[in-house]
This record gives structure tokens, C-alpha cells and sequence, in this order.
């Protein structure tokens, strides 16, 4: 299969500090990928270069075969990028069904195809039907998660990336919420998953492959077991403190 | 059944602002035919050309979510506009009144677009305070322009102007028909914004007033969004100010400045940001109030409005008519 | 819930609050003001517009207008009133905004329907004003405070000073003291403008010399063009029209060492602009209509009056403050002359008009100006002013034909 993504030797610097250190690797169709890492490890850093929200210092970013690497934030999201944010990024004084239609009008992406029912299904798979006339701000920081992630999917992403999206969700909520993945891809609603989590149990349901980061570079990668073996993973941080 | 609780809690959005369009169109609409003094009923009117400049700076900083402590600027240049168009001479000009207006209102749109796009595209777009402070130079700057302006913007004194409102040979341009002209000139420019922001790209503009960022992600062009709202914006501002200084008479410096900018924050800001219709009773009432007070409590009227605001926000924290922007979003 | 219980109650509340609200103002709308005492008049009273700037910039001047009005109208009153009705003052404030004093005018002529308005004092409020009026033709108008001229209209009047009065008795004071060379500086608009314009023939006619003209913006803050032409042209004397921010034009020239010997002549500094001014001021003449060390016979009963009823260290400001009690006390003797207070009928009635001010006599001329004493001024060492000289009876040398 073909690289829905090729990230190739791509470094980002502040200053003097290396947040991301020549990081390469492919993301493929079919696959949802698990980047896991202690905090300060350039996970995040990884995903907002991905994303367009800060420019690369070196290297390039193709996706679907075309150099994006200079490309802003909204004009990848055009091309098929969706992202979730670890905080909850709704529109807080607007009704929940606003929200998702907000999602579902999306300029380039045929706002005539945004039709009541669709938005009707997601409130349905997200399990906001009943307070879809309420506001935003009145749900709970779940029900917020699950609403933007409704949100993003309205938009018809290739590639999904989502920041620690289980981050202040009940057991059965991410429970839900793997399985919403699994079926994502396998269904080819999505052709790809980026997952950044804390959450190993969870990244151990949801991923076909896991990388690992540690001081800006990608010190491991393979599915979860064999990472979870990996010596310069516990090296790293499975095992000892850094 | 959970639906139907959701759906009873309490009145919906657009309904709420059903009633609250039809209870003061019919007194405004009465108004003419209870008062008796002529004098009062023109007085009104230029409240509805303030009332108008309010809904401009509603449509960009209630709904938009972009304060902006210059607008005054797009209201008053289109008063100098207007002037020099139908007052000076050399090339096109003197021109009629009509044609006047409405190219004035083109030339501060165009303005406004390219200044926006300045503002929003430029090298350093600008957000929040910064944009702020850039309207505020603004107005500051064309307040000097008009003060310098010398044989074309009449200096320190202004201009005055000839031409009066006649429509189809009635005489607008005081009382009664000065009255329906500016209240004709409010109900379009509420309907056309009215219009504007419940159409899909107006729920677009609240999403980017309440979350930029996620708008963007989401994939919209941000930019181009802000700069139209913000080009529509003047262009009603300019509206109300062409109506406004036609019927004062006489345009001066202090017309583009900075005070007038803040002043209509206030209007809004009270009567409840976001609502359209809360800035109309906003400026109505403010403005009234202070022409009544500080006619009858010489010395003490500006203390008794400060007094008035005051207790307001404490009431009303999101405006008088801020009720009508909250509640079951249909 | 209870919070949805408030807020379906705040809904009416502010609806009803509201249309109340609305309805009340809409039925008070048409308002009545009236701040003046009845003394020993009897009978409907005879109702005059003020419009003075109470606030905002400002307030000194419309202060003073106002309250020298209130004097003129109790003497009147204490009198027996004019066609032996009390005089009474409708007094809006005009906020030293044009538009606002459009507006207040409005009031006075259409709601209040005044046979005449006083004021205004911002010269852009004059044009303004002067329109309404002229457009109007129903409503005298009398402008008490020193503008640059030129205003001409049937129902107008002017009882400030105007240039040509002002500079012609003082500009040869200046140049036997001084010498010869003048340098004219002025803020840019139509005041210092005209008033340079007609003094230059003046100087011509006086055998002095024009060295220089320098114009600035009314708020300037960068004054190096003005001392650079001082420098250069290194007059005897400055004549200056300066209004807003004299004292900082001052300090800069005083700074840049320019002013050694030359002397400065104003025709704008009253009493009350001498606050703030720099050391470099002392020297400095001024003509003007008024001061509190003004010589004439009844300066000294205008300022006891005057501060018995507002206070011990108030004083009318230099030129408004007189104007309006001159505008008062010659519009009532004009009412009386006429016989009624039909604007036409006492418009003609107050040409040719003789009035006992308490500086001199003043004299209302066909152009609708005044001839009236100017009294010339200088700064002293104590930073206050010196009484120089009255100059009695100056015309305005307005060209006005009515």
C-alpha cells in the first residue's frame, strides 16, 4: 500500500532547543498509529508540524503524494487533515447542533452535502440527540470531546489525528471510543488515525503500530508488545525514570 | 422524550426575537403619531442613524467577536464623503445627493476591505488588542487628516453642507419625514444583517468569534471571512453616518475621533452584543436619556447616566436585550 | 430549574422595562429647563436659549457665558424686566460637541421656541449654529465670543471682539516697544487665518515689516518649523493666534533660546489661559474685550456681582463672559425699544443700539458687530495680568451689509 503520509527527516528547533530531532517515518492507509512518549518527549511538537501550526525546520511532509510541508493549517485541513485537541476546542456559546453543522458546512467539501440527516447520524453515534438544542458550554468535558470529534469526522478527514482523546473520559467512554476508531478506519471512513496518548491500554486496542518518542527522535517503532520489549524503550521511560 | 424536555425548557432563540421585533417595531412605528413635538420625532431619527452605526459595530464585534475602537472612523468619514462630493468642485464633482451617498459608502468599504485585509492577511495579522489599538490609530490618524485638510475637508471648522433629503418631492430632511426616511434606512440595514447572520456563513462568523482557531482547523479561510464581515461592517457604518451629517448640516474633525468610536461600545455593549436589536434600544435609550438629562440636571446629569450604566451591567450583565442571544439555539 | 425561572423572568422584565421606559422618555420628550430668578418682574416670562458648553473642553468658557448671563438677567429682572415681564434662561448643555450643539439649538428654537439664542463659544459650533439659525429664520442668534468675523445674516450678531478691533490698537504698542519686525504664528484654520489677513495691511499701514508666517495644526506637538522661523527671520515681535496649546508652542520657543528680546502679542489669552503658562510669557500683551484688572467704570460691580452669586474665586473669562452679559442687556433694550420680541422687528431695532458696559460703551454697528473698548493687557512678573490700556469704542471694520 502507499504512504498515505511520508514524513522525512524532519526536525523543529526553539531557539536552541531540538523539540523534534530528524523524524521520519510513514503513515499508511489503513492503519491507526499510536505515537506514545513521557511528556517532553516532541509528541505534541510532532503533531501541531503535522498539522501546519508551526513550521518545520527542516525536512518534508508529504501527503497523499504532495509536498505540504508549506502549506498552512487550514489548507491541509482542506486537503483531508482532521485534528481533535486535547483541549476541548468546541464553540462554547453556539447550540450543539451548530457545532456539528459547523463541521458539516465545510467550504471545498460541498456545502450542499451537508444535509440534516447527516448531522442527525452523528448526534446519534456521538450520543448528543437529545441535547442537540443545548448550548456547548453545558456539556461535560466528555461530551465535549465526543462532540468535537463529531465535528472533525463531519468534515470527511483522510487523515485523523488525535491529541490524548482520552483524556478525561470514564473506562466505557474509551472503550467507546477505540472502538470508534477500529471501526473508522476499517470501514474506510477514514483512511488513516494518528492517536497521541498516555493511555497505553488504550493505544494497545486501537493501534496497528506504535511509535515511540524520547528527546525528539523516534527511539522505537512495531506493534505494541514489541515495543513494550524494546530495550531502549525501557531504557527510556517504561522501566527507570529519566 | 429527552428531546421534548430540551425542546420546553424555555422559548427558542429565533422566537424570542420574534417577539421582541414586533413589540418595538409597533412602538416605533406609533411613535410618530403620539408625539406631538415635531422637534422630538427628528430628534429620533437620528437616533435610528446611530442605531444604525450600532448594528455595524454589532455585526463585527457582537457576532463577529472583533472589538474595534475606531469605527467611528467609517461613520464619519462617510459624512466628510458625502460632503466633499456634493460641495466641492473640479472633475465629477459637485454630484447629486444620492449618487453621493452611495459612492461614499463604497469608497469607505473599499477602505475598510483594504485595511482589514492589512489587518488580517498582512505580514503580522493582527487579533484582539492589537487590532484594536490599529482601529483606534485609525480614527486617530484620520481625525488629524481632517483637522489638516485645509480647502478639502474644511480644516479646524468642517464643511457645511447644501444639499437637503428630498425623495419623489417630499421634503425629508426634518421631522416626520426626516423620521421615516432614517427609519426606513434601520429596518433595511437590520434586515440585511438579520439576514446575513442566519444564513450559513453567519453561523460561521460566531463560530470564529467564540474559537478562531478551531474554525480554521476546520478548514475555513479565516481571513477572507473576517475581512468580508468586517468591509460589510463599514459599509453599514457608512450608511448611517452619510444619513447622519447630511441631516446635522455640518461635518467637523471630532465627527472621525476616537470619542465617538467608544461611545457606540457602550451602546451596544448595554442594549446586548450579538442581538441586533439590543443595540437599537441601546443607543435609542442612551442617546435620549443623555439629550433629556442634559437639558433638565445641569450639573448632575453625567453623574446620574454613570450611575444608570452602572446599575445595568450589574442587572443585565450581558446587555438589556442579552436574553435574546442565549437559550435552545434553533 | 430556578436559573431558567429567572431568565423567562428577566425576559419580561427587560421588555416591559424597556417599552416603559421608551414610552416615558417619549412622553417627557419635550423637556423644560429653566434656572433663572424671578425678581420683581411680573407676568408670563420671556424664555432666551443659552448654548453653552458645560462640559467637555470646554466648560471655563460656557461656564462663564452662562453664569454672566444669569447676572445680566437678574439686573434686568431686579429692573422690572423688559415689557414688564421677567426674563428666564433655557440653558442646554452643548458638551463642546457640534453635533450635540446642533441638536440642543434645535430644541431651543423648535421644542422651547425661544425668540433668541445665546452662544456657542467653539467657532466650528458658530458655523454650525449659524446655519440652524440662518436656515431657520425664526430665532435671533448672538454669538458673545472673539471669533475671526465674517458671518453676516439678518438674525445675527456678534458681541465678541473681531480681529481687525483687537490688532489695531495693539500692534502699534508692540512695535514701539519692540521694534518694527513681525512674525505672524497661528493654529492652521480659518480664525488665525483671517486675522492674519487683516492684519497685515495694519502693519503695512503702521510702517512695520512682515518677516514671517508659520502656520501649525491646532494640536501640534512638534514645534521645530515654528522656532526654526524664528530663528531665522529674528523678528521684534511675535503676534500669535494659537488657541489650543499656546503654552507648549511657548515652551518650546523658550527652550530653543529664540525668544531673547522678542516680545508676543495674543489676541486670545484670557485670564484663565494664563494657567500653565512658562516664565517666557511675562512680557506678553493681550487684547481683549475683558479682564478682571480691566479699567472702566463698572468692572468692579460686574466682578462683586458676579462672585457674590458664584463664588469668591470665580471670574468671567476674557471675552464670552462679558459678551454674554452685553448680548443680554442689549437684546432687552432692543425688546423694549421694539415693543415686542418678534426676531425681524427687534433684529432692526438693535442697530445703532447704545449700551453702558461695564468696560465702556458698546455699540451695536449695521453689520450686526459691535463697537465696543478693547483693553490691552500684560503679563507681569507675578505671572498675572497687567492693565495696560482701554482703548474705547474700536469698531469691528466688519464689511457686513445687511
Amino acid at each position: 500500500m502507499t504512504a498515505l503520509v511520508e514524513i522525512r527527516e524532519v526536525s523543529k528547533s526553539f531557539g536552541g532547543f531540538m523539540a523534534v530531532q530528524d523524524v521520519s517515518f510513514d503513515l499508511t492507509e489503513g492503519e491507526v498509529t499510536g505515537l506514545v512518549g513521557s511528556n517532553g518527549a516532541g509528541k505534541t511538537t510532532l503533531l501541531n508540524l503535522l498539522y501546519g501550526r508551526i513550521e518545520l525546520s527542516q525536512g518534508r511532509i508529504d501527503f497523499d503524494g504532495a509536498d505540504i510541508s508549506d502549506l498552512p493549517a487550514h489548507q491541509r485541513v482542506r486537503r483531508g487533515l482532521g485534528m481533535v485537541f486535547q483541549h476541548t476546542t468546541v464553540f462554547p456559546a453556539l447550540g450543539v447542533r451548530e457545532n456539528l453543522r459547523l463541521g458539516a458546512m465545510r467550504k471545498g467539501r460541498g456545502s450542499d452535502a451537508s444535509s440534516p440527516a447527516e448531522v442527525d447520524a452523528m448526534l446519534e453515534m456521538i450520543g448528543l440527540s437529545s441535547k442537540q438544542f443545548d448550548s456547548a458550554s453545558k456539556l461535560s468535558h466528555g461530551e465535549q470531546q465526543w462532540l468535537e470529534i463529531g465535528m472533525v469526522l463531519l468534515t470527511k478527514p483522510s487523515l485523523l489525528l488525535l491529541d490524548e482523546p482520552t483524556s478525561g473520559m470514564t473506562r466505557s467512554e474509551a472503550a467507546r471510543m477505540a472502538e470508534l476508531c477500529r471501526r473508522l478506519v476499517a470501514e474506510r471512513t477514514v483512511r488513516a488515525v494518528v492517536v497521541v496518548e498516555h493511555n497505553i491500554d488504550f493505544i494497545r486496542r486501537v493501534s496497528n503500530r506504535v511509535l515511540v518518542m524520547h528527546r525528539g527522535t523516534i527511539i522505537a517503532s512495531g506493534t505494541i508488545d514489541e515495543v513494550q520489549h524494546d530495550q531502549a524503550v525501557r531504557d527510556a521511560f517504561l522501566g527507570r525514570t529519566v | 422524550m429527552l428531546a421534548a424536555r430540551s425542546r420546553a425548557a424555555s422559548i427558542s432563540r429565533s422566537k424570542r426575537v420574534r417577539y421582541a421585533e414586533v413589540i418595538i417595531g409597533v412602538v416605533l412605528l406609533a411613535l410618530p403619531f403620539i408625539a406631538s413635538d415635531v422637534f422630538l420625532i427628528d430628534r429620533f431619527g437620528r437616533y435610528f442613524t446611530w442605531a444604525i452605526f450600532a448594528i455595524s459595530v454589532d455585526l463585527i464585534w457582537g457576532f463577529g467577536g472583533v472589538l474595534t475602537f475606531g469605527h467611528a472612523a467609517f461613520f464619519g468619514a462617510s459624512g466628510y464623503l458625502v460632503a466633499i462630493f456634493t460641495e466641492r468642485a473640479g472633475w465629477f464633482l459637485p454630484l447629486p445627493l444620492w449618487p453621493a451617498i452611495g459612492l461614499a459608502v463604497l469608497c469607505v468599504a473599499l477602505f475598510a476591505f483594504l485595511l482589514s485585509t492589512l489587518a488580517f492577511r498582512g505580514p503580522y495579522p493582527m487579533r484582539g488588542v492589537e487590532l484594536a489599538v490599529i482601529t483606534l490609530a485609525v480614527a486617530y490618524l484620520l481625525e488629524q487628516y481632517a483637522r489638516a485638510g485645509g480647502q478639502v475637508t474644511g480644516g479646524q471648522n468642517g464643511i457645511l453642507f447644501s444639499e437637503r433629503f428630498e425623495l419623489f418631492g417630499l421634503d425629508l430632511h426634518r421631522g416626520r419625514g426626516f423620521y421615516w426616511l432614517a427609519g426606513i434606512a434601520l429596518v433595511i440595514v437590520y434586515v440585511l444583517v438579520r439576514i446575513f447572520v442566519s444564513r450559513r456563513i453567519g453561523l460561521v462568523v460566531r463560530g470564529i468569534r467564540e474559537n478562531e482557531d478551531r474554525v480554521d482547523l476546520l478548514g475555513y479561510d479565516v481571513p477572507s471571512i473576517k475581512i468580508e464581515v468586517f468591509a460589510l461592517s463599514a459599509a453599514m457604518a457608512a450608511v448611517g453616518g452619510a444619513f447622519f451629517y447630511v441631516h446635522e448640516g455640518i461635518i467637523t474633525p471630532a465627527a472621525v475621533g476616537v470619542a465617538a468610536s467608544t461611545q457606540v461600545l457602550l451602546w451596544v455593549a448595554l442594549g446586548g452584543r450579538g442581538t441586533l436589536l439590543g443595540p437599537i434600544v441601546g443607543t435609542v435609550v442612551l442617546q435620549h436619556l443623555t439629550a433629556t438629562l442634559s437639558g433638565t440636571m445641569l450639573d448632575t446629569w453625567i453623574f446620574v447616566i454613570g450611575a444608570l450604566l452602572i446599575l445595568v451591567v450589574m442587572v443585565f450583565p450581558a446587555g438589556v436585550l442579552g436574553f435574546l442571544d442565549r437559550g435552545p439555539a434553533r | 430549574m430556578a436559573r431558567k425561572k429567572t431568565g423567562a423572568k428577566r425576559v419580561l422584565l427587560g421588555l416591559v422595562g424597556v417599552t416603559a421606559l421608551m414610552g416615558g422618555l417619549v412622553a417627557c420628550g419635550g423637556d423644560d429647563d429653566s434656572s433663572g430668578s424671578g425678581g420683581e418682574a411680573s407676568g408670563e416670562p420671556i424664555k432666551i436659549g443659552v448654548a453653552a458648553d458645560l462640559t467637555g473642553p470646554f466648560t471655563i468658557y460656557g461656564t462663564s457665558m452662562q453664569r454672566s448671563a444669569q447676572i445680566a438677567v437678574d439686573e434686568i429682572n431686579a429692573a422690572g424686566g423688559v415689557l414688564g415681564r421677567p426674563l428666564e434662561l433655557v440653558v442646554e448643555d452643548t458638551q463642546t460637541d457640534v453635533a450635540v450643539t446642533t441638536d440642543k439649538a434645535r430644541k431651543l428654537i423648535e421644542s422651547d421656541k425661544v425668540p433668541m439664542v445665546l452662544g456657542p463659544i467653539g467657532s466650528d459650533a458658530a458655523d454650525a449654529l449659524f446655519k440652524t439659525v440662518a436656515e431657520d429664520g425664526k430665532t435671533i442668534l448672538i454669538y458673545p465670543e472673539t471669533y475671526e468675523g465674517g458671518k453676516c445674516h439678518p438674525l445675527f450678531f456678534s458681541t465678541g471682539a473681531v480681529p481687525a478691533q483687537q490688532i489695531r490698537p495693539m500692534l502699534p504698542v508692540l512695535q514701539e516697544e519692540f521694534g518694527p519686525k513681525v512674525l505672524l504664528f497661528g493654529a492652521d484654520y480659518v480664525w488665525p487665518r483671517r486675522s492674519f489677513e487683516i492684519a497685515k495691511p495694519i502693519i503695512e499701514e503702521i510702517g512695520g515689516e512682515l518677516v514671517g508666517e508659520v502656520y501649525l495644526p491646532l494640536v501640534a506637538d512638534d514645534f521645530t518649523e515654528l522656532v526654526i522661523a524664528v530663528r531665522d527671520a529674528q523678528p521684534d515681535y511675535i503676534y500669535t493666534l494659537y488657541p489650543a496649546v499656546w503654552g507648549a508652542a511657548l515652551k518650546a520657543l523658550e527652550d530653543a533660546g529664540v525668544l531673547e528680546g522678542v516680545g508676543i502679542g495674543t489676541t486670545f489669552v484670557g485670564d484663565p489661559g494664563l494657567e500653565g503658562l512658562s516664565a517666557g510669557a511675562i512680557g506678553q500683551y493681550t487684547a481683549l474685550p475683558f479682564f478682571t484688572t480691566a479699567k472702566g467704570d463698572g468692572v468692579a460691580d460686574f466682578l462683586k456681582a458676579f462672585q457674590a452669586k458664584f463664588g469668591a474665586d470665580q471670574i468671567p473669562s476674557g471675552g464670552e463672559g462679558l459678551g454674554s452679559y452685553n448680548a443680554i442687556h442689549l437684546w432687552a433694550k432692543a425688546v423694549e425699544k421694539a415693543g415686542t420680541t418678534d426676531p425681524a422687528k427687534v433684529s432692526e431695532a438693535m442697530v445703532g443700539l447704545e449700551f453702558d458696559s461695564p468696560t465702556g460703551k458698546v455699540t451695536i454697528e449695521p453689520s450686526h458687530h459691535v463697537k465696543q473698548t478693547i483693553q490691552l493687557v500684560k503679563v507681569g512678573a507675578d505671572m498675572k495680568h497687567e492693565f495696560v490700556q482701554a482703548f474705547e469704542n474700536q469698531p469691528s471694520e466688519e464689511s457686513c451689509s445687511l
